[in-house]
């Protein structure tokens, strides 16, 4: 086991809250309109699917950690030797210092399309950035407090659906599995992008008291994010008509045009607003991880790589400026995330087993 | 953590703080309600109406332009004014019949658009121009907060069908239903709605007037709260408010010419009958007769909706829903004769608080 005192420690439980604000992110505010292009009225289908992948790749991730002691970094020296182990690492340190550079941009992006056209990038960003650091200095424990608040805060956000109901036909979603099967499963492997996140607790597993535990709360938090995914898949299939959603850049923003309070005309602000909150997670984690990685890679202090890492992605968020770029970041970040896990994990897992069967131990 | 970082972070975030232009509700106009007109060959006139607050009541000023694209005229009225206008708090806007039946998606597009504009918004057609309904001055909360209001309660309460900006985009992308709005027109100092337009695309095609609105409600919507007057044979009427309606719709056949199956399940309590004792005999004839009266209004709306090659009830995305691998083309080939049958089942359940 890698030794993590145990002070530093968290208990399995929080692993639901960590893995939960991971998966839900900025993905959440449009990616209706992909799986719908695919799968049309059948696209809630695609998430039960997608969520269902998820479950089992959780599961080899769990199998590879018993197998490495929880230590993934060492798993992949031990299997490829110093160099090919630590360049492959080095990927992982890569993909997770890219994650807070694209939420940001795009969230950047809404905002300023919403709220504020005249908002500045970096002015937000930097004020961002430095809260992340401040938070990421404060160690796991800290980055774990933000990822439960972050979640718990703005849960009260299901219940603005609820206006939504009001304009939802549901017949729309019939008949069922009117597409093919090819196109269903085309659109649930788009789907796993957005329930991309748990993949982090590759790295976290050794900071959770009694780590085997966490197993049953990693589980919860995919099949809870799954159904939450598929309920408001659901909703918007029912609110807009077909062609209509494919018009919607952010889906999940236009449904809150229609939530009508006596003290708020437009909720979608506050929405907006909250959403910030549940980035914030994404980010820190994301920091936190390569971060790590770093540490573990180099024995180099972590609060060293986290300012590097802050400010590459500082200046990253800068250097992007239009829609067309931050979707390509989008895209990159995605098709690596489901590669990494979908094909990797696998592969690893295979390796493993035979290693483990020829070495008697990996 | 140092003391000296967390005081930079703190510095510099209230450093950044107010770095985006502010509208302070008093240093802008606030556009409440919009209508377009046409006005001569590819030109078209824009008022918008801004609520001035005065103590007490809300009066109203209106602003008109002339341009040549949907786009600029809401941009030229910028130069008479003396405060920005902002578009923010727009609560209906208003098209003239004559530009309604040239197409209104032009003018509907900047609503789309802007973050800013709710899908609450309602839209409307004016008989005779936008222009001319905008400038009285109705109500004590301003014009937009009236029209608003006065659509509001005829949606809530009375037989106009649900609509807004949300369900007339939602139903000019669907490829099985088309857009309706309500028809407004000014009376004097009062606004009155005077029926429903119903389009093909983004262009007015028919209008159904007040008497036949409560039948396009209930096939529409599948519910209505009016209250309805049956006129008995025997020169006797009956008014009736509705408790409860149910609209079934079921296909039957082969998907491209499927046949119509419209059921009407009614509930209501009588408002008024002044003609003797309100006897079972009675209420099984008012039941009857009202039955008939959906029947034929119903039918007679339906034929004119196949005739004209509109679908404002949206059986091409109900029978979506029921067949697979449904083509909206095929249906709508055969639409004008698909046989529809209707049938109702009105109960009236009480007599009110005597007998």
């Amino acid at each position: 086991m890698a030794s993590v005192a145990e002070r530093l420690q968290v208990s399995p439980f929080m692993t639901f809250f960590i893995i939960m604000s991971m998966q839900i992110g900025i993905g959440v505010l449009g990616f209706q309109r992909i799986i719908a292009e695919t799968a049309g009225h059948d696209a809630w289908i695609s998430v039960l699917l997608a969520g269902a992948s998820s479950h089992l790749i959780l599961i080899l991730i769990y199998w590879l950690l018993q197998q490495a002691d929880g230590d993934f970094v060492l798993l992949h020296q031990r299997l490829f030797g110093r160099w090919v182990g630590g360049v492959l690492s080095l990927l992982l340190v890569l993909y997770f210092a890219i994650m807070p550079f694209v939420v940001l941009s795009t969230y950047i992006e809404v905002v300023q399309v919403w709220m504020f056209p005249d908002l500045k990038t970096w002015e937000f960003s930097l004020a961002l950035f430095l809260l992340c650091l401040y938070i990421t200095f404060g160690g796991f424990r800290i980055v774990v407090g933000i990822c439960f608040f972050c979640l718990i805060i703005p849960s009260y956000l299901v219940f603005t659906f609820w206006f939504v109901l009001d304009y939802s036909d549901f017949y729309q979603l019939l008949p069922i599995f009117d597409h093919s099967p090819s196109a269903i499963l085309k659109a649930a492997k788009q789907m796993t992008l957005t329930m991309l996140g748990y993949e982090t607790v590759l790295f976290f597993y050794p900071f959770i008291k009694g780590g085997k535990q966490s197993a049953k709360w990693a589980h919860a938090a995919v099949l809870t994010t799954t159904l939450f995914y598929t309920l408001l898949t659901i909703l918007t299939l029912a609110y807009f008509s077909e062609n209509q959603l494919q018009r919607q850049i952010w889906p999940t923003l236009m449904m809150w045009k229609v939530v009508e309070l006596p003290f708020i005309e437009r909720f979608e602000y506050i929405g907006i607003a909250n959403w910030l909150l549940i980035i914030l997670p994404n980010i820190c984690l994301g920091l936190w991880c390569s971060s790590r990685i770093c540490k573990q890679l180099f024995s180099i202090r972590q609060k060293m790589a986290l300012l590097v890492i802050t400010t590459i992605c500082f200046f990253c968020t800068l250097w992007i400026d239009d829609r067309a770029e931050i979707d390509f970041a989008n895209t990159i970040l995605n098709r690596a995330g489901f590669y990494f896990l979908y094909i990797w994990i696998p592969c690893l897992a295979g390796i493993t087993y035979i290693v483990k069967k020829v070495r008697g131990n990996v | 953590m140092s003391m000296r970082t967390a005081l930079l972070i703190g510095v510099t975030v209230a450093l950044l703080c107010g770095c985006v232009r502010k509208e302070i509700l008093d240093d802008i106009n606030i556009e409440s309600a919009v209508g377009f007109d046409e006005a001569g060959k590819e030109k078209i006139r824009g008022t918008i109406v801004i609520p001035v607050y005065k103590r007490g009541e809300t009066a109203n000023k209106t602003l008109t332009t002339v341009s040549s694209t949907a786009k600029d005229v809401l941009e030229e009225l910028q130069y008479k004014t003396s405060e920005p206008l902002v578009s923010g708090s727009i609560e209906i806007a208003l098209y003239g019949k004559q530009l309604a039946k040239q197409g209104i998606f032009p003018f509907i597009d900047q609503f789309r658009r802007d973050a800013s504009i709710g899908t609450r918004l309602y839209l409307a057609v004016v008989d005779g121009t936008a222009k001319h309904l905008l400038e009285g001055n109705y109500g004590r909360q301003g014009n937009g907060i009236y029209l608003s209001n006065l659509l509001k309660q005829n949606i809530e309460r009375r037989d106009l069908p649900k609509t807004n900006l949300h369900l007339f985009l939602k139903t000019y992308y669907a490829d099985g239903k088309d857009p309706f709005l309500p028809y407004i027109r000014r009376v004097g100092e009062d606004v009155q709605v005077i029926g429903v337009v119903l389009f093909r695309g983004d262009r007015v095609v028919d209008t159904i007037g007040q008497s036949d609105m409560f039948y396009f409600k209930i096939v529409a919507d599948g519910y209505s709260e009016g209250t309805h007057t049956v006129r008995l044979n025997n020169k006797k009427y009956v008014s009736i408010k509705n408790i409860s309606t149910k609209r079934t719709i079921s296909f039957s056949g082969p998907k491209t010419r499927p046949h119509i199956h419209v059921h009407i399940a009614l509930e209501g309590i009588v408002r008024e009958y002044k003609h003797g004792p309100f006897t079972s005999a009675v209420r099984r004839s008012v039941e009857k007769t009202f039955e008939q009266q959906i029947r034929s209004q119903t039918e007679a709306l339906l034929r004119r909706f196949q005739e004209k090659q509109i679908d404002p009830i949206g059986f091409g995305d109900l029978a979506a829903s029921r067949y697979r691998q449904f083509r909206h083309r095929d249906f709508y080939k055969h639409y004008s004769q698909l046989p529809i049958r209707i049938t109702a089942d009105v109960t009236i359940r009480d007599t009110g608080i005597i007998e």
